[in-house]
């Protein structure tokens, strides 16, 4: 679905490669989560996959982007967005219209879609992101959250193939930011949706991501299944990346040799490993030695 | 500013007029009030759009906007009223500076023509919807729907703009400067600034808004459009109304 061969870039006028020797491929239903620090290159990465690199932003560019097999540099951004739906950082400026249903209405009209069905779309969206009532509000009065909810609707209202999110949810509260998540998920299992979400909150990612990406410095330092990744706990830190505080957990007790299963990513299974270790435990007589360390 | 532009959703009559006929309304009512000089006339266009306010229900929105009107409109009087040397003198403001009973009609005809014919272009923002704005555009008047998205587009960052300027003012109080000032000299020399930083964010949201456009298809190829546009009879109505008015201040001069 989306491909990366060898793929470099430097910004105009800046002498650093943003990314740097990209090799990246994802398939069709992937829900793919990328994290890393700021200035790692992430935005970049995701502006290499809607096509706003290299069609908006100028810079030497190497390598080549397939997306649905079809290299970026020889699509207009017009073309790539029948297949990539996209969510910016900025959620004001992205806002084309002063009303929120005319904003989840603006993509769907431009891709000709009938007007019975855009209106099934957006009460459906609008629904999906928890914001029917904001329906007929004018959007330079929203809060930043609302928003953010707003510009989400208006990108999976257009069903695209692939969908590519940047930090979608910064400015979300916690229940606000997992119920997104919720929605990207039924999206992905629903539709076979391929998602693509740069996101700092690492828990959100490693319980709904199948895949994790970290980022450092312009290149992809980390790549795998969630749980292979939080594996590598120290580097997570290194990058000023809190891990979820179950990974915390099952890693005080691998180093303890405790422990040497799949880690878990949430509180239920990370209560199943430490009862299961506690029975375990207690089987062997060694509640002591446990209650020592 | 931006509250006098703004729509204001609702399910009125008047929201409810096709646009097109709205938009003839604001045109025909500025011109006829122009052809005008006639205060009765003037202040019954005036409480005429009063009306118009009260049943889309935006009259407490619409108050900001007479206000305003009146203002500007009090200034200009004022102006008026001071140069107009003509007529029967009531008593001198000044040594040399009289006040008659001309300047008085004149600069009280110039306030009203100002408060009615400039009242209707607002209102019909706020009874507007702007896609419905658009579709007239596009569809009936056979604009090309990147020019007529430029127009429309333009309205919606008034409010994005008048924000940004909020916090640029706020910033520089921050660092010590005095913004709030009475005199209008200073006021300039205060603004003058701000004007850098405000221009520079909006090339930078400018470009952002054309990626997000054209991540969303725009232009590509032909356009759907959500709502058709009807013509009912309060439609037809309403242009039989304008249309009189305009006849009435062509007669009545
Ligand atoms: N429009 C731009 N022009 C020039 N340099 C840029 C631009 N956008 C990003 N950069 C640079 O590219 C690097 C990567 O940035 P970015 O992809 O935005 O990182 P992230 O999204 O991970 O914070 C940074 O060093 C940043 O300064
Ligand atoms: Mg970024």
């Amino acid at each position: 679905m989306i491909r990366f061969n060898n793929v470099s870039f430097a910004y105009e006028g800046s002498e650093e490669l943003a990314v740097r020797n990209i090799n990246l491929h994802i398939d069709k239903g992937e829900f793919v989560g990328i994290i890393g620090p700021s200035g790692a290159g992430k935005s970049t990465l995701v502006s290499l996959i809607n096509g706003v690199i290299p069609h908006f932003h100028r810079g030497d560019y190497y390598g080549e982007v397939l997306v649905c097999g079809k290299d970026t540099l020889e699509s207009t951004c017009g073309e790539i967005s029948r297949h990539v739906g996209s969510v910016f950082q900025d959620p004001e400026a992205q806002m084309v219209t002063t009303v929120v249903e005319d904003e989840i209405a603006f993509g769907l009209e431009n891709f000709n879609v009938p007007a019975g069905e855009i209106e099934k779309r957006i009460t459906e969206s609008l629904k999906m992101v928890g914001i029917e009532h904001l329906r007929h509000r004018g959007t330079a009065a929203l809060s930043g959250g609302q928003k953010q909810r707003v510009t989400i609707a208006a990108a999976i209202a257009l069903r695209p193939e692939i969908l590519v999110l940047d930090e979608p949810t910064s400015e979300l509260d916690p229940q606000g930011s997992r119920q997104v998540f919720q929605t990207l998920k039924r999206l992905n299992q629903e539709y076979g949706m391929t998602i693509l979400i740069v996101e700092q909150k690492v828990m959100l990612l490693s319980e709904f991501c199948s895949r994790l990406m970290v980022m450092e410095k312009g290149q992809i330092i980390l790549d795998g299944p969630v749980r292979q990744v939080l594996e590598h706990h120290d580097k997570l830190l290194e990058l000023g990346i809190n891990c979820p505080r179950v990974v915390t957990l099952t890693k005080l007790l691998k180093d303890a040799s405790l422990y040497d299963g799949d880690i878990p990513v949430d509180v239920d299974e990370a209560e199943q490993v430490v009862r299961k270790i506690l029975e375990g435990a207690y089987d062997q007589h060694t509640a002591f030695d446990l209650s020592l360390r | 500013m931006k509250q006098m532009l703004e729509y204001v959703h609702g399910d009125s009559v008047i929201h409810r007029l096709n646009p097109l006929v709205k938009l003839l309304w604001a045109f025909l009512t500025c011109i006829a009030c122009f052809i005008s000089s006639n205060h009765l006339f003037l202040l019954g266009v005036l409480l005429s759009t009063v009306v118009v306010a009260a049943s889309g229900s935006v009259l407490a929105r619409a108050k900001g906007v007479y206000k305003a009107l009146f203002i500007l409109g009090f200034l200009l009087m004022l102006f008026q009223l001071l140069f107009t040397p003509y007529g029967r003198v009531y008593f001198y403001i000044l040594p040399g500076v009289p006040v008659t009973d001309q300047g008085l009609s004149f600069s009280l005809l110039l306030m009203l023509r100002m408060m009615a014919a400039l009242s209707p272009l607002s209102l019909m923002l706020m009874l507007t919807p702007m896609n419905e704005l658009l579709t007239a555009m596009t569809h009936t008047l056979r604009i090309p729907y990147r020019y007529a998205f430029v127009v429309v587009t333009a309205l919606r960052f008034i409010p994005t703009f008048s924000r940004e300027m909020d916090q640029i003012m706020q910033a520089q109080r921050s660092r010590g400067h005095e913004t709030d000032t009475r005199n209008p000299f200073k006021k300039v020399k205060v603004i003058l600034p701000m004007c850098i930083p405000l221009l520079i964010s909006s090339v930078r949201r400018i470009e952002t808004m054309a990626i997000s456009l054209e991540t969303r298809g725009f232009n590509t190829g032909p356009r759907s459009c959500r709502k058709k546009l009807g013509f009912t009879r309060f439609d037809a109505l309403a242009i039989i109304i304008v249309m009189a008015v305009l006849l009435l201040s062509i007669i009545i001069g």
